[in-house]
């Protein structure tokens, strides 16, 4: 959803400027100014985005015994029917997809990354929503 | 072992014309006749299936005579293949890795599956099948399926051309060795790891050996972490057990463009690839065309090579590295029945090993033939996995329309636009 919202803000950016009670002048700038965004800051349907996926987005962080965010860990998560395999990016973040019916009940957690262990993984199940999210956050220190 | 004479002779036969093909070449010749491997196959003797699976690899492997490296290292790689250009020059074997799938962080982030690093490899013959009759293209299929050759198995299905026999397809698994220190490598035991409903992917293995590029031969154990688990008296094995390379910044670097291999790097290593990193040949999967439905063998290393069923019938033309990777075979859907009395299994640890039990069984219990039989195009989903007959009637994989690709998902799935 956030990835929805983030793309369809700048939408609403362009309608906002368009429909406002700004002069005419303002609006044609508006409309130029939408003309020349580029495609990724438009909202467009992207089927292999997580957010559009049916199913549950789990989404989290890995940080450092300071805090720190952490790129390359790994998050394994298993359910009775797959074993589903993401891992942090640049920012220490990772966000994928798993079928309806994986609540955090039914899925196993656990993160890794070479020269650390593991001390604690936090799973929080998101507010009732459209989209059921999970938030699973891990933390780990230096071996 | 054999019911008859005839059989004993039979194979003898079969095994002296292909020891008489396998003359010093950097390409199989597969001299046995299409005949006598549809014997093979009618036969169902598995030890013969088997002693013909291993010379054909060895052949492909290890090559005649004194040559040092493997055949397959010349053979064009699967981005030279699926490629619109015929301009591009791309280096041979997996030196040439290249792949278009963006690293970028959306799709690492959000790809769920284990990752393995693999690379398809064609030899000269396959190659030149793909690239002459424009079989990399879409458009090229799109006309085949109104235009090609009624198939004769599946009702409504139309055909590529033919393969020749001399094709022959290697797809290879890697895994990749840290310059230093010891890396840990799952290592699949037929007997600790039974099919699981959620598949048996090489993160649920039982143990690991500890592969070290600074050890001359197998040394004392050590104890490692791999994945969040302790192992303890790990063995630990040389660079030399296997077939590997050392990565050039070059390579690195476009391994590292691709999502898969980012993403195994980061499991195993917790950190991207880079130069003086090692790969290693954890397994693959070989496919001649030795017959319409293609031959298959499956390849995995194994530290205890010596032990169990799937080191059998393993010839001594088989040198160094080679002898430590243990091997499966298909030459059909059924035949000869498994242990469990279904029908033939063959399947690749680490290729297979993680898909999940779709209600044919798990990838364990998959039988490479009897996937590799759905491949068509407009290309349908390659799972669940299956063993035995095809079930056109409620598969979509053989809905009337349908172009058949000739056992090869690569055509169905990787077809240029």
């Amino acid at each position: 959803m956030e990835a929805f919202y983030r793309r369809l803000g700048s939408g609403l950016c362009g309608l906002a400027l368009a429909g406002g009670s700004s002069s005419a002048f303002l609006a044609l700038t508006g409309r130029a100014e939408a003309q020349k965004q580029p495609p990724q800051q438009t909202y467009m349907y992207d089927p292999s985005a997580a957010d559009e996926q049916p199913g549950i987005k789990y989404f989290g962080a890995a940080k450092d015994a300071n805090g720190a965010l952490l790129k390359d860990v790994t998050f394994q998560l298993v359910t009775p029917q797959s074993t589903f395999v993401f891992v942090t990016d640049e920012q220490g973040r990772f966000r994928g997809n798993l079928p309806l019916g994986m609540t955090p009940d039914k899925v196993s957690s656990k993160c890794f990354k070479a020269g650390f262990l593991m001390t604690r993984i936090d799973v929080r199940p998101g507010p009732k929503a459209p989209k059921l999210t999970v938030q699973v956050d891990c933390f780990l220190k230096a071996n | 072992m054999y019911r008859g004479v005839a059989r004993p002779i039979l194979v003898l036969l079969i095994s002296a014309s292909v020891i008489r093909g396998y003359a010093q070449t950097s390409e199989p010749r597969l001299h046995i006749t299409e005949a006598n491997v549809e014997l093979l196959r009618q036969r169902a003797d598995l030890h013969a299936q088997r002693r013909h699976a291993w010379q054909v690899i060895a052949e492909v492997v290890d090559g005649a005579g004194d040559r040092v490296e493997p055949g397959f290292k010349s053979w064009h790689g699967e981005s030279e293949v699926f490629n619109d250009s015929s301009n591009t020059q791309y280096a041979r074997g997996i030196r040439g890795f290249s792949r278009t799938r963006s690293a970028g962080p959306g799709t690492l982030a959000q790809t769920a599956d284990s990752p393995v690093l693999t690379y398809t490899l064609y030899n000269d013959a396959a190659f030149n099948h793909i690239r002459d009759n424009h079989l990399y293209s879409r458009r090229a299929l799109e006309r085949l399926k109104i235009q090609g050759i009624p198939d004769d198995r599946v009702p409504g299905n139309r055909d590529i051309p033919q393969f020749p026999r001399e094709a022959v397809i290697l797809k290879t698994a890697w895994w990749p060795i840290s310059r230093h220190g010891i890396s840990a490598l799952p290592v699949w035991d037929s007997d600790e790891n039974s099919s699981r409903q959620a598949g048996a992917g090489y993160l649920s293995w039982q143990r690991v050996v500890g592969v070290d590029p600074q050890a001359a031969a197998a040394s004392s154990p050590v104890s490692l972490e791999f994945a969040g688990r302790s192992f303890q008296d790990v063995h630990r094995v040389s660079l030399s057990s296997f077939y590997y390379l050392q990565l050039d910044q070059d390579l690195a670097v476009r391994l590292m463009l691709d999502a898969t291999a980012r993403k195994q790097a980061a499991v195993v290593l917790g950190r991207p690839l880079q130069e003086g990193d090692y790969l290693i040949l954890v397994g693959a999967n070989l496919a001649t065309r030795e017959t319409r439905d293609w031959v298959w063998a499956a390849l995995w290393w194994h530290d205890r090579p010596e032990a169990g069923l799937y080191a059998d019938d393993r010839p001594f033309t088989l040198k160094s590295a080679w002898r430590n990777y243990l091997m499966q075979v298909a030459f059909d859907a059924i035949t000869p029945v498994a242990n469990d009395g279904g029908p033939h299994i063959c399947f690749n640890p680490w290729l297979e090993g993680r898909f999940p039990d779709g209600g044919h069984g798990g990838g364990t219990a998959s039988n490479c033939l009897a996937c590799h039989a759905r491949a068509s195009y407009p290309p349908v989903s390659f799972l669940p996995v299956t063993r035995g007959t095809a079930q056109p009637s409620n598969d979509e994989a053989y809905l009337p329309g349908k172009l058949r690709t000739g056992f090869l998902w690569s055509i169905a799935l990787h077809a240029t636009p």
